[in-house]
C-alpha cells in the first residue's frame, strides 16, 4: 500500500513538472536600466532603422540576419544606453550595453530565459566589456574569458556588445554627417 | 540458514529502492533498448501529427485561433504564433490582443507587447516599452495606434510609436475579431502541424526525461542514482552473506 501511495506521489510531481512555466529571471528593468544610465534624466527614445550598408555590417557582426528593421535607443551627449535581445541556444537574453565616445561603458543583463548559463549576468563576466570598442574587422578590441558551461549564451553577449558599438559608431556618424 | 541483522535490513532497503524506482528503470530500459535499433524498429521514419503533448509542433489544436482583417490582410493568433494571410511569421507573441493597419505598417497586440510588422511580414521591432496589460488595440483617424488597458484607460502613440499619451477620443476604432477565411484557416492549420514529431524523438524526450518539462532530466538522474544504490546494496548484501556463510 504504502508503495503505491509512494508511485503515487511520482506521478503527482510529473504533473507538477509539466504544469511548470519556461523559466525566465528579470534582473532589472528597462526603465530602472535607462535611469540608472542617465541618473534618472532619462532622454526621449530615437529610432535606427538597419538598411542598406548598415544591414549587412550588423548581420557581420551577429553572424545572422538582424531579428528586427529598427532599433530603438536612448542617447545624450557622446553616450547611448541599447536594450538588445540575442538567442544564447534557444531562448532570447535581454541585456543593457551603454557606449560612450564609442567605447562600452556598462552592461547588464536584464533578463535571462536559459535553464543555463545565468553566469553571464555577474559583474566579473560583464565587467570584462568595460572599455572596449568594435575594431574595423567585425571584433572586439580585447577578447573576453568564457564560462564553462555557458559558452553559448557567453557568445549572445559578445555578438549584442560587437552590436551596440556598431550602432552607436552609425548614429554618431549620422550626426556628424547632418549639418 | 538465517540472515543477520545487517544482512536483512540491507536486502530491506535494496527491495524497497527497487519497488520505489521500478516504473523509472522500467521507463529507462525500454526506451533504451528502443534507442539502440531505431533504425531496425524504423523510429527515425514514422512521424506523428497530431499528438497531444505540448512544446512539440502539431501538438495545438485551432480552438485558440484568432482572426482579425487587418485592410487588405488577415492577421491570425493561433496560440503564440503569428500569420499573415495564412503564412507563418516567426515571431511569437504573448497572447491575442487585436491588429490594426497604420501607414506602411501592421501593428498586432498581445497581452504586453505589440509586433509592428512591415506589409511583407518583416517585424519592424517588437515593442514592450507602452502601457501594459493591453485590453485592446485601434487606430485613430490620423492613423495612429491606440491602446486600451480599460474601457476609460486609453493611450495614443506618436507616429513612430515611440511614446505613449492617456487620451479620451471616442474617434478611435477598434481592433476586433473576425471570420477567418476557409482556404487560410486550412494553410495556417498545415503551416502550424508540419510534418509531425518523429516517434524516435518522443522515445529520445521519454529516455531523458525531456518529455516531463524541465525537471525531467533530474528525475531520470534520480533513476539513475536509484539504479546505483541497487547495484550497491545488491553487492554489500552478498557480501554480507558470503561473510557469514564462511564465519558458520
Amino acid at each position: 500500500m504504502q508503495i503505491i501511495r509512494i508511485h503515487l506521489a511520482l506521478f503527482g510531481l510529473v504533473a507538477v513538472m509539466l504544469a511548470l512555466p519556461a523559466q525566465s529571471e528579470v534582473y532589472l528593468t528597462p526603465e530602472k536600466f535607462l535611469s540608472e544610465s542617465f541618473a534618472g534624466a532619462v532622454p526621449t527614445p530615437k529610432i535606427v532603422w538597419l538598411t542598406g550598408a548598415l544591414a549587412q555590417q550588423a548581420e557581420a557582426v551577429l553572424g545572422h540576419k538582424a531579428a528586427a528593421l529598427r532599433i530603438r535607443y536612448w542617447a545624450m551627449g557622446a553616450r547611448s544606453a541599447w536594450i538588445l535581445d540575442e538567442i544564447g541556444k534557444t531562448e532570447a537574453i535581454t541585456a543593457g550595453f551603454v557606449i560612450e565616445n564609442q567605447k562600452i561603458a556598462q552592461v547588464q543583463v536584464l533578463e535571462f530565459r536559459e535553464s543555463r548559463g545565468f553566469e553571464v549576468r555577474h559583474p566579473f563576466f560583464t565587467n570584462q566589456f568595460i572599455g572596449l570598442e568594435l575594431q574595423e574587422n567585425s571584433r572586439l578590441s580585447d577578447p573576453v574569458d568564457g564560462i564553462s558551461g555557458a559558452t553559448l549564451s557567453v557568445r549572445a553577449m559578445e555578438s549584442m556588445a560587437k552590436f551596440s558599438l556598431l550602432l552607436a559608431r552609425h548614429v554618431a556618424a549620422s550626426e556628424s554627417a547632418t549639418p | 540458514m538465517r540472515a543477520g541483522p545487517r544482512n536483512s535490513a540491507l536486502m530491506r532497503w535494496h527491495r524497497r529502492i527497487g519497488l520505489v524506482a521500478a516504473a523509472l528503470i522500467v521507463v529507462l530500459a525500454v526506451s533504451g533498448v528502443a534507442l539502440n535499433h531505431t533504425s531496425e524498429l524504423g523510429l527515425d521514419r514514422t512521424h506523428i501529427t497530431g499528438f497531444w503533448l505540448p512544446d512539440w509542433p502539431g501538438a495545438q489544436s485551432d480552438a485558440q485561433m484568432h482572426g482579425y482583417s487587418v485592410g487588405q490582410y488577415q492577421v491570425t493568433i493561433l496560440e503564440d504564433r503569428v500569420f499573415l494571410d495564412g503564412g507563418m511569421i516567426a515571431q511569437t507573441i504573448d497572447g491575442s490582443v487585436g491588429a490594426v493597419k497604420i501607414p506602411n505598417a501592421i501593428a498586432v497586440a498581445g497581452r504586453t507587447e505589440i509586433l509592428l510588422l512591415a506589409e511583407n511580414g518583416d517585424l519592424i521591432e517588437r515593442i514592450t516599452a507602452l502601457p501594459t496589460p493591453l485590453a485592446g488595440i485601434g487606430v485613430t483617424p490620423d492613423g495612429r495606434v491606440a491602446i486600451a488597458l480599460a474601457p476609460d484607460l486609453v493611450f495614443t502613440s506618436d507616429i513612430s510609436l515611440l511614446e505613449w499619451q492617456q487620451v479620451r477620443d471616442p474617434r478611435i476604432v477598434w481592433a476586433a475579431t473576425s471570420i477567418i477565411p476557409a482556404n487560410i484557416r486550412e494553410q495556417i492549420l498545415l503551416a502550424h502541424r508540419g510534418a509531425g514529431v518523429s516517434l524516435e524523438r518522443i522515445v529520445l524526450d521519454v529516455h531523458s526525461g525531456r518529455i516531463f518539462g524541465r525537471y525531467g532530466p533530474w528525475l531520470m538522474d534520480g533513476a539513475a542514482i536509484f539504479l546505483l544504490m541497487l547495484a550497491m546494496t545488491g553487492i554489500l548484501g552478498w557480501l554480507c552473506g558470503r561473510n557469514r556463510k564462511e564465519d558458520t
